[in-house]
């Protein structure tokens, strides 16, 4: 792991956070979890609370207080039927999981699976499951994802069989709750497998039920060979809540991922997804798209991994920025030694609609392979002035015109979202604020 | 239907338009002709409303209004049309329902009824046909990927479907080949009538072989030096631009 300078503000962080992690060692946590939540809490001590020249934290005020002055969100709490109904995408009725806090809402909750080919099960008594967990945790170099581990207190598997093939989506929700004077920690912690041959759509829905929620959830998608998964990310957040989602996927011969992430922004949503294409000829196609206004952000820090041979990656970026927004990417591409013949492309776009925004732009490429087609590009800029008077000379007024231009920078990523519910209710989300 | 009264214009402070002055009338087919850098597009940029480009003296009154006083949306509203030379393209917006948003706006402008996608489908399907366009032209973004030759068909499909007062045609038959010329120049016959106009802004005499215009305007400098009928033309496709020379 990066080694940090302890500063006095991040010697700070760091005892709240152990203060927090002794008080829940002795009333909350979760024994069968403990050496996880040891392991995880000895990495946070060693590596230092990060600041902002920490390489995974550039552009992120990680000196933010609410990040470490937390308390742990109260559980279990539930919602009320309509409520939870409509966070329901359409055609997800009976293949829905709620997770409140990080826990499993068996009530909410509504899942058949025919001949139980596709499972949802706690980790707690899966010792293969946890030991994924606790090597995962041994590698692990995201502080907040360290977090995750350290107050984990529940874990849940969701099993995909072999050649299993779904026309429909399974619907994750994660809500966060957070009341009171502390934002409220939950740790959700998710190990989705998908085996050989499946054919899959997942939509994994962030939802900030208070201004005070402070969500940190763990995903881990390990793919099969000739697996395909769509996978589908929203984030929904409060004005003040915290997201900080770290998604490892992992990808085996022939396997395909396709991940559109869409996020509205609150106080701060970072995500952070690893990717190894470990199997040859593994693709994955990425996709992320914000709009914010005021003082929202989003973050996107992807590092993907090229490990094998003929692996193809295609990383596409879109921000529109507000009022006083911020967003950033910073996404890397390593090709490993032998993982000849990949072929890898990232673009990033930034749209501004006003000089107080801020967007960053970091696309990277480590190339440790010959043989390999490898590009990246990166653009922030305003409307066109050419395709604004294009649009007028058809009869749009200026306010039509720039709605047009804006709407469509968003929709070439959002209209690559595979499921029409998920697509119409992310067109409303993110859409509804380019409304003056 | 158009007056334009010694129009100075320019931009970034270059004046390129020395008092131009035309008129232009129902039923009326002009042509604009002029070597490379003599004004042809300036004019027909500061006829739509280019904010880039700055008038420094002179009118234009087109039907009955200043034209130069209305935003680039209102002059497109009361009936101008500009078929561009090199149209933009515009990722993410649908070809069809960008033509069917920019028809409503002006059927609900002028009263008449809004197309729902259904029945602007339709609308949208005959007009392709006379264009020889491909349906598969519908669903793309505006513009993008297009080839030149289906740019400006695209062009002439907004006309089609627009029904301008009056059409400038700016360089419309640059970039297309033989075949593609004589589709767009059909089409753009076709779409002429007693009560609308058209301008032909071009460099080469050869579309005026499809569209015979009434009045042919040889620019210079940013002034119109000569104004003749078809004739001009023909003079101009054997003779060149030489005659601007005998002209100063």
């Amino acid at each position: 792991m990066q080694t940090t300078n302890i500063t006095k503000g991040s010697q700070a962080h760091l005892e709240r956070i152990k203060e927090r992690f002794d008080g829940f060692m002795k009333s909350g946590a979760n024994p069968a979890f403990r050496e996880i939540n040891e392991l995880a809490s000895g990495l946070i001590k060693t590596a230092g609370y990060p600041h902002r020249t920490h390489e995974m934290f550039t552009f992120v005020n990680t000196a933010d207080p609410s990040l470490t002055f937390f308390d742990i969100a109260e559980q279990p709490i539930s919602l009320d039927d309509d409520t939870a109904r409509s966070l329901v995408y359409r055609g997800c009725e009976n293949s829905v999981l709620f997770f409140i806090n990080g826990s499993l809402d068996r009530r909410l909750s509504s899942f058949y699976s025919k001949d139980g080919k596709i499972s949802i099960s706690p980790v707690e008594q899966n010792q293969a499951a946890k030991r994924e967990i606790l090597e995962r945790t041994k590698s692990e170099k995201d502080i907040f994802a360290l977090l995750n581990a350290a107050f984990m207190k529940e874990a849940f598997l969701l099993d995909v069989n072999d050649g299993v093939s779904t026309e429909g989506f399974i619907q994750l929700i994660f809500a966060a709750s957070g009341s009171g004077e502390s934002p409220a920690l939950s740790t959700p912690h998710i190990l989705i497998r998908i085996g050989e041959g499946a054919d899959i759509g997942i939509i994994v829905r962030f939802i900030s039920l208070d201004e005070r929620a402070f969500s940190i959830p763990a995903l881990s998608i390990s793919a099969g060979e000739g697996s395909k998964i769509k996978y589908i990310c929203v984030h929904e957040g409060c004005e003040d809540s915290r997201h900080l989602i770290k998604t490892f996927v992992s990808l085996s011969k022939d396997a395909h991922f396709t991940c559109i992430t869409a996020s509205n922004g609150s106080a701060l949503v970072r995500h952070n997804y690893e990717i190894h294409l470990h199997g040859e000829g593994a693709e994955t196609d990425f996709n992320a798209v914000s709009i914010l206004k005021e003082k929202e952000q989003a973050h996107n820090y992807v590092r993907l991994h090229h490990e094998a041979m003929g692996c193809i990656s295609r990383l596409r970026f879109r921000n529109i920025l507000k009022d006083k927004a911020r967003a950033s990417v910073d996404s890397t591409v390593v090709v490993h030694p032998g993982a000849k013949l990949s072929d890898s492309n990232q673009i990033m776009k930034s749209l501004m609609l006003s000089p107080d925004a801020k967007a960053d732009s970091k696309p990277n490429l480590m190339i440790y392979a010959d043989d390999v087609k490898c590009t990246h590009g990166s653009a922030v800029g305003q409307i066109d002035p050419e395709q604004l008077f294009y649009l007028k000379t058809r009869c749009f007024s200026q306010d039509m015109a720039q709605r047009i231009l804006t709407t469509s920078f968003a929709d070439e990523i959002i209209g690559k979202i595979p499921f029409a519910p998920a697509r119409d209710g992310v067109r409303k989300m993110l859409l509804g604020k380019l409304e003056r | 239907m158009l007056e334009i009264k010694d129009l100075y214009a320019g931009i970034e402070g270059n004046e390129i338009l020395k008092g131009i002055s035309l008129s232009v009338n129902k039923g009326e087919i002009h042509a604009v002709m002029g070597p490379n850098g003599s004004g042809k597009s300036t004019l027909s940029n500061v006829l739509a409303g280019h904010p880039s480009y700055t008038v420094n003296k002179g009118t234009v009154v087109f039907e009955g209004d200043d034209l130069l006083a209305l935003p680039p949306e209102e002059r497109a509203l009361k009936g101008l049309f500009l078929a561009y030379q090199y149209p933009v393209e515009i990722p993410g917006v649908g070809n069809a329902e960008f033509m069917r948003m920019a028809y409503n706006v002006k059927a609900k402008k002028e009263g008449r009824e809004e197309l729902d996608p259904l029945d602007f489908d339709e609308l949208l399907s005959d007009k392709m046909e006379i264009l020889g366009m491909d349906a598969k032209y519908k669903e793309r973004a505006v513009n993008e990927g297009f080839s030149g030759g289906e740019k400006k068909k695209n062009e002439i499909l907004q006309m089609a479907l627009l029904e301008p007062k009056l059409t400038i045609l700016d360089e419309i038959d640059s970039g297309l080949d033989i075949d593609a010329l004589r589709i767009v120049a059909e089409s753009i016959q076709k779409l002429g009538s007693d009560k609308n106009a058209l301008i032909i802004i071009t460099h080469f005499p050869r579309i005026l072989k499809y569209i015979k215009p009434h009045y042919v305007h040889v620019i210079s400098s940013g002034r119109i030096i000569k104004s003749g009928g078809i004739d001009l033309a023909m003079e101009l496709e054997s003779r060149g631009y030489d005659i601007i020379k005998e002209k100063n």
